[in-house]
């Protein structure tokens, strides 16, 4: 293995020294490109009290390239797929090297937040979710319940 | 498991604005925040500015330039030729980076005044620093000042405060001049307190109001002729923590050389004169033979495909403007030839340089290819040999046959006459068939003499 950046280092330290409410992620033994990640569904939003699994790699040319995050643990939300990928901004066009591994997760955890079923990623969900909203969010509450314990 | 404490060390020798946190000037946080690379999160190296008015080490932002053409941190649009090098903020990074050990020591190991404080700083700076790290989208040299000469003086101003409240709490400092104020303290007013820089005593309310902020100017006014720079920010802020332990003040004599020369590296600095820009090249329009002109041009070597050539062209473009553009004091040429021989080694390594341990597996994929490597000194033998024994023995043993064939069958002790025949005469009719048919070189001839020599051996044996 190359040697790590500094940056990556340091994001690494100030994750686990001083970490993120509601957000914890852990860099593998083997691999420290790679994190485990869980985030705690918002207050007021069908995620509550669910505690989200993801995988958060930092690509070799980060912080240039967006790290790649995904969820492990089954969501109903529009713009998160049956794969876990993830429809952000700042994952993709928005990326930029000033953010970070925590601003990311941030990000991520204020999409589940407020979803946004006109920038869909999973279509069938988002079309439930713009057909009957109450229902949807129902679902999302039952799959948490179910899914993220 | 093994990682692990490997990280742990590797943490302990990278520093970090919350080096500060925990001591007596946890302000410093602020200003070690700003003086980083968003990019690389390290002090930034060679600043250069962009029009929106953020500031990036040289390589970091000519580094992302090649892939968005926008500013990191307020995503305005952004060019290479927009960026300007700035002279100031990198002798002021420098001058500071120089200080920052010395000063994390004397910010650590101050007198115990702050320890009822400590608490409450934490909470105050936790905010700033989290968002300086989200939001900040203004680290321009100005406001860097403005921390460096307001801020520090006002935390010193509550510390001695404190300290003036509570000296007999607070005395756990040893030494004289706390056993002179011990003595004198029954004897005093209940409202007065030791200066701790010129360790008079005052009413308290005209200390904490006037005298320490005399005492305080007048301290880093004294610091200030010492030097020959009266605007130098670093000093200036610097000053106050000296101020507050007087036994430290030797200190301050070894930076004030330091300061000289960043100061006159700062106004020595200029427009680097005589060495041009590297241009972007639009390979799309370029045949190889003018992309490797280019780089024979620029002394560079031309191995390799035409996406590597482009790769070297477009990091030594980077390298050599970051360079000679932007740094205040450009190396030469061949220090950039260095850089860019370490970054290919890691970033655009070479193709059909094989590993050892594949030699065999290549060699038997296409050994038709690779003949024509007999003729230079890299040509594995050992591996040729190795890949090729088997080859070898049917050759062998279908020479002995067809040998014995045509000198009527021999028995079988004799057989090592028989093969060492065709080895030494090349002519032999039948020999010289299976060479034609299998191997083209006549180098070959010479291992099968090897091969066939060894074979005998361990036959004999």
């Amino acid at each position: 293995m190359a040697s790590l950046p500094k940056r990556i280092i340091k994001e690494t330290e100030r994750l686990v020294s001083d970490p993120v409410p509601g957000i914890t992620a852990q860099p593998h033994e083997d691999n420290l490109r790679y994190f485990q990640v869980t985030i705690e569904g918002p207050q007021q939003s069908p995620y509550e009290n669910g505690v989200f699994e993801l995988e958060l790699f930092l690509p070799d040319d980060y912080p240039m390239e967006a790290p790649k995050v995904r969820f492990l643990t089954k969501i109903y939300h529009p713009n998160i797929d049956r794969l876990g990928r993830i429809c952000l901004d700042v994952l993709k066009t928005n990326w930029s090297p000033a953010l970070q591994i925590r601003t990311v997760l941030l990000s991520v955890q204020a999409l589940l937040a407020s979803p946004n079923p006109n920038d869909p990623l999973a279509n069938d969900v988002a079309e439930d979710w713009i057909r009957n909203e109450d229902e949807a969010i129902a679902k999302a509450r039952e799959w948490t319940k179910l899914y993220a314990k | 498991m093994s990682r692990l404490p490997k990280l742990s060390e590797q943490i302990q020798n990278v520093s970090d604005p919350r080096d500060f946190l925990r001591t007596k000037l946890p302000e410093l946080v602020d200003l070690d925040t700003l003086l980083r690379c968003h990019i690389c999160k390290g002090f930034i190296k060679t600043p250069v500015l962009t029009p929106c008015g953020h500031t990036f080490c040289s390589l970091c932002i000519r580094e992302y330039l090649n892939r968005e053409l926008k500013c990191p941190l307020c995503l305005a649009e952004l060019r290479e030729s927009m960026l300007r090098s700035e002279f100031l903020v990198n002798e002021v990074i420098a001058s500071y980076v120089g200080l920052r050990s010395k000063l994390l020591e004397i910010a650590r190991n101050a007198p115990d005044v702050t320890v009822p404080h400590s608490d409450t700083s934490l909470i105050e700076i936790a905010p700033g620093d989290g968002g300086a790290h989200e939001t900040s989208g203004d680290d321009d040299d100005l406001q860097i000042i403005e921390t460096r000469e307001s801020r520090p003086a006002k935390r010193n101003a509550e510390t001695i405060g404190a300290f003036s409240k509570k000296p007999r709490l607070g005395s756990e400092k040893p030494g004289i001049t706390s056993m002179i104020g011990k003595s004198k303290s029954p004897a005093l007013p209940e409202d007065s307190a030791e200066c701790p820089i010129c360790q008079k005593h005052f009413p308290l309310e005209f200390l904490q109001r006037t005298h320490l902020d005399e005492c305080l100017t007048m301290g880093s006014l004294g610091a200030a002729t010492n030097s020959t720079s009266p605007s130098n920010p670093v000093n200036a802020s610097i000053e106050p923590a000296h101020s507050i332990q007087p036994a430290t003040r030797h200190v301050s004599e070894p930076l004030v050389p330091a300061d000289i020369t960043h100061s006159n590296r700062y106004m020595e600095s200029g427009q680097n004169q005589g060495v041009a820009r590297l241009a972007k090249l639009n390979f799309s329009s370029m045949s190889l033979q003018q992309l490797k002109a280019k780089l024979t041009s620029l002394k560079l070597s031309t191995t390799g495909s035409r996406q590597q050539l482009i790769n070297r062209y477009n990091h030594y473009e980077m390298l050599w403007n970051s360079n000679f553009m932007d740094s205040i004091e450009p190396v030469e040429e061949r220090e950039l030839r260095r850089k860019l021989a370490s970054w290919e080694a890691t970033h655009n390594s070479l193709e059909g340089t094989p590993k050892k341990g594949n030699i065999s597996k290549l060699l038997k994929k296409n050994s038709i290819t690779r003949i024509k490597d007999f003729k230079t000194d890299r040509f594995d033998r050992k591996g040729w040999i190795l890949a090729h024994q088997q080859e070898f023995k049917e050759l062998l043993e279908e020479a002995r046959y067809n040998l014995a064939k045509g000198s009527k069958m021999k028995d079988a002790t004799s057989n090592h006459d028989v093969s060492q025949d065709p080895d030494h005469a090349d002519s032999h009719p039948s020999n010289a068939s299976y060479e034609k048919g299998e191997i083209p070189s006549n180098q070959l001839v010479v291992k099968t003499e090897e091969i066939s020599t060894s074979s005998q051996n361990t036959a004999g044996i």
